[in-house]
């Protein structure tokens, strides 16, 4: 099982979800975050930012649905230019549901 | 293979997800020369905002004083709350979570995801989720401990009392 993060822009959010939803994932994890990239945020005229508004989403998948997430996110978040986001996948050891798994054996009880 | 090994000797194959744990070198072996025994694990939960006091409090038991946590929306495999006599407008697509998270020795693991599963178990869709993440390095910034000893009290830290209690009498509350 693989932690899928990622770091796009807040008008791709949209997008991006109905594509996740399009590969078959549809329960997901979102919250809004500052961040910048390479670029050390925009400038625009006189004013720079940078600290850029983005959009993280968070979801948990199965090894065999890492590569379609992906694809799904990057089809959903790309226009082409800086500030795109990022894609992070780090491995999980275990998952629960809090109704339904079972509690995870107790270390303390002989 | 030979014609990457002058790079990777100088930490910069980045791209190639195969040789990562040759990439740089020392940096594990560096986070953990304090204790190499003591593997390390991250618990987050994505829980009910409504559970999220019961939840403090019952781990809190368990000597796990330290978290992060945030508020998110998310929706599980229902998709977020669907309103069947209601039009589109009534059906809401994310809900409102807490997502905590807790590093602590791996030993601490099962008892948290206990602690935490009895603390938001209702049985109606909503309760969460708890996963459990490998942390391949910690330190704690103020004294440059690493390792298990950046989670654990530290070296010149003055005992913990009475602080629980508030938390506990929380639990209480209908």
């Amino acid at each position: 099982m693989k932690l899928i993060r990622a770091i796009v822009r807040p008008e791709r959010e949209e997008p991006v979800i109905r594509s996740l939803e399009t590969a078959g994932i549809v329960s997901l994890t979102k919250m809004d975050v500052l961040g910048r990239g390479q670029q050390r945020g925009i400038q625009v005229g006189p004013s720079s930012y940078d600290e850029i508004p983005k959009v993280q989403l968070m979801i948990v998948v199965e090894d065999s649905q890492v590569d379609p997430a992906v694809r799904a996110i990057e089809s959903g978040a790309r226009t082409g230019r800086h500030g795109d986001g990022k894609i992070f996948v780090s491995p999980v050891d275990a998952a629960y549901t809090i109704r339904t798994s079972e509690l995870p054996p107790s270390t303390t009880s002989a | 293979m030979r014609h990457g090994e002058g790079i990777e000797a100088r930490g910069m194959v980045r791209r190639d997800v195969g040789q990562r744990r040759s990439a740089a070198p020392g940096i594990l072996a560096m986070w953990n020369e304090s204790d190499g025994h003591g593997a390390m694990k991250e618990v987050i939960a994505v829980i009910r905002p409504s559970r999220w006091t019961a939840t403090k409090a019952r781990v809190q038991r368990l000597d796990i004083p330290a978290f992060t946590q945030q508020r998110v929306l998310g929706r599980g495999s229902e998709g977020g709350l669907w309103c069947e006599q209601a039009s589109d407008e009534a059906t809401v697509r994310y809900l409102p979570k807490r997502m905590v998270s807790w590093v602590v020795e791996a030993p601490l693991v099962n008892p948290l995801v206990q602690a935490i599963i009895e603390a938001n178990r209702t049985g109606q869709p909503g309760d969460g989720k708890v996963f459990v993440l490998p942390i391949d390095g910690a330190l704690r910034v103020r004294t440059g401990e690493r390792a298990v000893d950046a989670l654990r009290p530290a070296g010149d830290d003055e005992p913990v009392v009475g602080t629980m209690r508030e938390d506990d009498s929380q639990e209480t509350r209908p």
